[in-house]
């Protein structure tokens, strides 16, 4: 089962710590939870054979106490696929996130999901710029803008490991919440958002 | 909402450890070859044993071109069988990230990888043979003993406890931490990630090794117990309190040694 993929697009995560959250250098989160919506927009994608450009992808992160990537820290896990993705697809986009075929996920599953519920949704995901604005079905909400300093530059975080550059945008959610169950349920509106571009491959 | 347990079943999938398996297989090599004495070092030196403080390098010195890159030899040998067996989780989980990747792609990324990490560690040898070539440690071994074993312990005592250390072992210590946030792709990104988790590791383990070589660079009793050490540092929940508990005993050591050898 030798397939390669690259997909790269539009990417927004709104969580619960304050801006900016501190999980990319490793120090434990605000709370000492996270709880995180993320979302995708892959703009042009492939796996294998089966183009993926144009689908949405959305997930839900909810973490152990600790650390979140210390290596006992577990996760529980939602992967939301867009409706409009036909069967290949959505297989890809499960295969994907869910690890399976490598790249950084393949690693995550294998440290840190306890649980992972896969649902088909409804995905609405809009960028102008550094404004996002993502609609996940009833389950997501999420409205998150580049945290703008100096110059009127938006800060930008380096190492992320959604990039190719490792560098995304620091931002700021307006609306950031989640009902999907009782363990993702939570409304984190005000806090970090990370935006920008994304690339993520395996090999 | 379907598809719920498929996706279940692919997160467990089970597989042999090939990765964990060939890095294991290397590093008992490493201790056989160190261990058997299999390496062939610059001889004409009979008066000195191996194990004894500055041996090896002082042969190594003494031999020219010839005697450091057998030193040198040794000295990488020795470094894959004390950290090659606590790298497996990075290991392991960078092999994960090439799934999908053809088999020769994934050998060619997981060797640069594996390969960069003995490399780093192979040419860090060449600082003991500069402090040897400034300062012969033989010499001092004989003349100073106490106060050179005293303080390499108090040197060593410092850099457990200083934020350096924690800083280095915190990466270490999370593998997919590291892994999250230097991931790179294609054989120069092995390369890359690797010099940059070497690093990390030298950080890290730097003033342990250095009180090896005061000790004696082929010093097996001493190789295990720092290689045990290091190991548990970088695995157990109960690392970090380890790294500071080495330091306090090596302090107290160091301080004891240091006075006993004044008095």
């Amino acid at each position: 089962m030798a397939k390669e993929w690259l997909i790269e697009g539009d990417y927004v995560e709104a969580c619960n710590c304050d801006v900016a959250c501190q999980c990319v250098w490793l120090e434990p989160p605000d709370d000492d939870v996270c709880t995180v919506s993320l979302a995708w927009h892959i703009e042009e994608g492939s796996y294998g054979d089966v183009d993926l450009s144009g689908v949405d992808v959305g997930m839900l992160i909810s973490t152990d106490e600790g650390v979140m990537f210390a290596p006992e820290t577990e996760w529980d896990v939602v992967l939301l696929v867009d409706e409009t993705a036909d069967d290949d697809q959505r297989e890809a986009i499960e295969d994907i996130y869910s690890g399976r075929a490598g790249g950084i996920w393949a690693p995550v599953a294998d440290t840190h999901v306890r649980s992972a519920d896969v649902a088909t949704v409804p995905i609405d995901f809009s960028r102008d710029g550094s404004d996002f604005s993502v609609e996940i079905g009833d389950a997501v909400e999420m409205d998150a803008s580049g945290a703008v300093g100096f110059n009127e530059e938006v800060g930008t975080v380096s190492p992320h490991p959604l990039t190719e550059s490792l560098e995304v945008q620091t931002g700021k959610s307006t609306t950031a919440t989640v009902s999907y169950d009782d363990r993702f349920t939570w409304d984190v509106s005000g806090n970090n958002a990370y935006l920008g571009d994304f690339e993520l491959a395996n090999s | 909402m379907g598809g719920h347990d498929s996706f279940r079943d692919r997160l467990t999938r089970r597989r042999v450890p090939v990765v964990a398996l060939v890095t294991y297989v290397l590093a008992l090599l490493a201790w056989a070859a160190v261990v058997g004495r299999w390496l062939p070092m610059p001889g004409g030196q009979s008066e000195l044993r191996l194990s004894d403080p500055g041996a090896p390098e002082a042969m190594a010195v003494s031999n020219g071109l010839t005697g450091i890159c057998l030193y040198l030899l040794m000295w990488g040998t020795m470094m894959i069988a004390m950290m090659y067996p606590s790298s497996v989780p990075l290991f392991r989980l960078y092999a994960e990230t090439l799934e999908g990747t053809t088999t020769a792609g994934k050998v060619a990324r997981v060797g640069a990888f594996v390969g960069t990490y003995a490399l780093v560690w192979t040419l860090t040898g060449i600082v003991p043979l500069v402090v040897n070539a400034l300062v012969p440690i033989v010499t001092l071994a004989n003349a100073h003993g106490g106060l050179l074993v005293g303080g390499s312990l108090l040197l060593l005592s410092g850099y457990q406890l200083s934020p350096y250390k924690y800083r280095c072992l915190r990466y270490c210590r999370s593998p997919l931490g590291f892994l999250m946030s230097h991931h790179r792709s294609g054989v120069r990104g092995a390369v890359r990630m690797s010099w940059q988790f070497s690093r990390f590791c030298v950080g890290c383990c730097w003033a342990l090794f250095a009180f090896v070589v005061i000790v004696g660079s082929m010093n097996l009793v001493w190789m295990a117990l720092v290689a045990v050490v290091l190991s548990l540092e970088r695995t157990v929940t109960w690392g970090e309190q380890l790294a500071r508990a080495v330091g306090v005993l090596a302090g107290i050591a160091g301080s004891t040694v240091i006075v006993l050898a004044l008095v």
